[in-house]
């Protein structure tokens, strides 16, 4: 695959999997036994994006993520990213705080025949979790 | 060497030799003056005051080493560039209003960097695990069990 193939599928994963919230596209982008790989002070770690989506839904209902860089080599991808949310439900065992929040991260992708393999993130979870008001 | 090439050794020696070394020379060399350092919460303006900020966390974080494990873990193209890297200390210093813990500390985290046409690093935009962070040094008070 291309670089630029490989930088379509990653930007697929944001639009039409987290902006129009389209489960199908998991399977459409990502191969079945993708691994995810989150920092240790992640507040969230889902074992699939089927369950982060579902999360994502009840926690999240408007989450809205923007792509400020892609970078590209090989079969590698990484991407600066930044979502605004407000939080309507239940996250983290939480009831909903209804505050308008903001998160921001980059992530690394690795593509094999055109899906996301493998997943590295690294977001603001500090940041998160002092505006829900659940650390201080 | 490529663009790409010197890309991806300016990225090794910003982490290995600036900020694990403290190496000046190497600094004034692969970095603008005008270069901007931006975090999720801070934002240095100028390599100096950058330079300021590595000279204060190698004197708050002892033996502080930033490495990248493999060569997998760079990504470059001819004007941009991001690696995965991971950062080992002892936190010997108040940090961020946390006084010293003598804790070791180990994290990981993301840089993107983007470099100008004569190949300089101009900015670095970091994601880092600063709540394990904290966590490691005892810094933060959950409210919640999570």
């Amino acid at each position: 695959m291309s670089i630029e193939a490989n930088k379509a599928v990653v930007t697929r994963y944001w639009t039409d999997l987290w902006n129009k919230k389209d489960e199908k596209v998991i399977d459409e982008i990502t191969h079945p036994d993708v691994k995810l790989h989150f920092p240790p002070g992640q507040a969230h770690q889902p074992p699939s994006f089927q369950v982060w989506l579902k999360t994502a839904l009840i926690a999240f209902p408007n989450v809205h993520f923007t792509i400020h860089d892609l970078v590209a080599e090989g079969d590698k991808v990484v991407c600066r990213w930044s979502y605004t949310a407000t939080n309507t439900g239940v996250f983290l065992g939480n009831p909903a705080t209804n505050r308008d929040v903001t998160d921001q991260g980059i992530n690394m992708f690795r593509i094999e025949d055109g899906k996301i393999a493998e997943m590295w993130m690294s977001g603001d979870s500090l940041g998160l979790l002092q505006q829900l008001g659940v650390i201080k | 060497m490529t663009r790409i090439e010197q890309n991806r050794v300016a990225i090794r020696q910003f982490l290995e030799d600036v900020w694990s070394k403290g190496n000046v020379e190497i600094a004034e060399r692969i970095i603008d003056p005008n270069f901007q350092f931006i975090l999720a919460f801070a934002h240095l303006d100028g390599r100096a005051a950058f330079m300021g900020l590595v000279e204060r966390n190698r004197s708050i974080f002892e033996n502080l080493t930033y490495s990248v494990e493999s060569e997998e873990d760079i990504v470059a193209d001819e004007k941009n560039g991001a690696a995965f890297w991971a950062m080992k200390s002892k936190h010997i210093g108040t940090w961020r209003n946390v006084p010293a813990s003598n804790k070791d500390v180990a994290i990981n985290g993301m840089t993107l960097f983007r470099f100008n046409e004569e190949g300089k690093i101009y900015e670095a935009k970091v994601q880092n695990d600063v709540m394990s962070l904290m966590n490691q040094i005892g810094g933060i008070k959950k409210l919640y069990d999570f």
